[in-house]
């Protein structure tokens, strides 16, 4: 025997159950949103040169870095979750024109001197897996 | 007795399902990332490998390591090489044997550049040298050429049809013509770099040579996400998924290029007028083949606002987007649907489908 439910209940149930299902679905398109579509800010930088060690900084403070290249010496300005280039021993200065780089993902370089920034978060789910320019 | 649940049941059924899937993702296992950044080719390369052995890893590295080594050694259009040697003997016009390390750049190039209708057109080497874009660096360029240099180079305007083949044999029949294969090899290069990782049964990759790259699988359990640089501001102002084997590639008139008497010159030449390509701030391409891509960006950067679409169905481009000088963004529907902006432009413009 099939148990009937009044029209009425059903509407009332039914209802309610929308509204929740409606709220959470919402919830889950704005933290998806989040999740995978906001930049990472970057949380570390790693700048190389053929003629030092590769210096890992953390990008939460302020200091300027000279770094010794092939051709001389850059200046890499750190401050505040940002970094760049403020000085390099190159004509066209490419480097400096590019500014602050403060993505996970990021990446800038000094071509003539071999040095370059390499912007990454300790956050696993980091937005960029590549830069394209 | 058949009894219909409640919709609060039904609820709470669905609820706790979706909070095991949530909870089952957690529990995936942590992927394995090689990250190492080089300079060669000119320029700076990234690579990425997802998933892998460490020592299949390291030793996958190692060989397209080489792999780039020897392609920049052979292939630079300025050095005593092999591509140097070509370029002497086709002024000659006199028949030589082909270069087997510079036959496919010549192949395809003739392929793409009869497909973008010349807009790519590497046998413009002179006219590069002119500009003076032809060396590693740019801190000797003083400033723009006469314009009766260029005009007598366009006189005689060599092109890839300007290159035969007899049997074993090639040669040339424009004595202007000089090969510099530019960003185009950088392409083919990152396509056998790919290929050569395929080789080592390397799945989840990419190869990033100065901002233009490819990439095959994914990241983990999600696509690979690009972000694309602003061609006119920092950072980055838009983004798209790539799952697969798909190459981006952008040609910008801000890569390369100098200044002078106040005016910037960059380095994208147009073989029609000899000047740089003035219609566009950037071209983006995606396409699986990188070489393709690669020749595409630069043509369609050339073609600009009103051709760009034409020569992108005759290159079987699918997905495009072109930064026009006024900012106005120009896409195709495909691409549309597939990038997302995190800047959004204040003017998009959606051509026909390609």
């Amino acid at each position: 025997m099939t148990n009937l439910i009044s029209k009425k209940n059903l509407s009332a149930d039914f209802k309610l159950a929308d509204k929740v299902i409606f709220v959470f679905s919402l919830l889950l398109v704005v933290t998806s949103y989040f999740y995978f579509w906001q930049t990472t800010p970057a949380s570390y930088a790693i700048i190389k040169s053929p003629q030092q060690d590769t210096l890992q900084v953390n990008l939460d403070h302020k200091k300027i870095y000279d770094i010794q290249g092939t051709l001389g010496t850059s200046s890499i300005e750190v401050t505040h979750g940002k970094i760049r280039f403020t000085n390099s021993p190159c004509q066209n200065k490419f480097c400096i024109q590019h500014g602050w780089q403060q993505h996970h993902g990021e990446l800038t370089a000094c071509l003539p001197n071999r040095v370059s920034i390499q912007l990454a978060s300790a956050d696993k789910t980091a937005s960029y897996d590549a830069i394209n320019f | 007795m058949n009894s219909l649940l409640s919709g609060a049941q039904r609820l709470l059924k669905l609820v706790t399902f979706i909070l095991i899937l949530f909870g089952l993702n957690g529990c995936s296992k942590p992927v394995t990332e090689f990250h190492e950044t080089v300079f060669t080719m000119g320029t700076l390369v990234e690579v990425t490998i997802i998933g892998e052995d460490p020592a299949l890893t390291e030793q996958a590295y190692t060989a397209i390591l080489d792999d780039f080594n020897y392609m920049h050694n052979t292939w630079h259009p300025w050095q005593r090489n092999a591509m140097g040697r070509v370029n002497s003997l086709l002024k000659t016009g006199a028949p030589f044997s082909i270069a087997p390390s510079i036959l496919p750049l010549i192949k395809q190039s003739q392929v793409l550049s009869k497909k973008s209708q010349g807009l790519f057109n590497p046998a413009i080497g002179g006219l590069i040298k002119l500009w003076g874009f032809h060396q590693d660096n740019l801190d000797e360029v003083l400033g723009p050429p006469e314009n009766k240099e260029i005009q007598s180079l366009l006189n005689n305007l060599p092109s890839m049809d300007d290159i035969k083949f007899k049997n074993l044999s090639m040669f040339g029949t424009n004595e202007n013509i000089h090969l510099d294969f530019g960003g185009f090899a950088k392409g083919m290069a990152v396509d056998a770099t790919i290929e050569h990782l395929k080789e080592f049964g390397i799945k989840n990759a990419i190869i990033n040579a100065g901002g233009d790259l490819r990439a095959i699988g994914q990241h983990g359990n999600r696509a690979w996400r690009i972000g694309i640089r602003d061609p006119r501001a920092e950072g980055v102002f838009a983004s798209v998924e790539i799952a697969g084997d798909e190459s981006v590639f952008t040609s910008g008139d801000y890569e390369r290029f100098f200044d002078a008497d106040g005016k910037r010159y960059h380095h994208i030449i147009d073989p029609r007028t000899g000047y740089p390509a003035n219609q566009a701030r950037s071209v983006t391409i995606m396409h699986h083949e990188a070489a393709t891509a690669d020749a595409a960006a630069t043509a369609l950067f050339i073609a600009g606002p009103e051709k760009w679409h034409e020569i992108a169905l005759s290159m079987g481009i699918k997905y495009v987007m072109l930064i026009a000088n006024n900012g106005d963004v120009h896409m195709n529907p495909a691409m549309a649907a597939r990038i997302q902006f995190t800047q959004q432009p204040n003017t998009i413009k959606l051509s026909k489908p390609l």
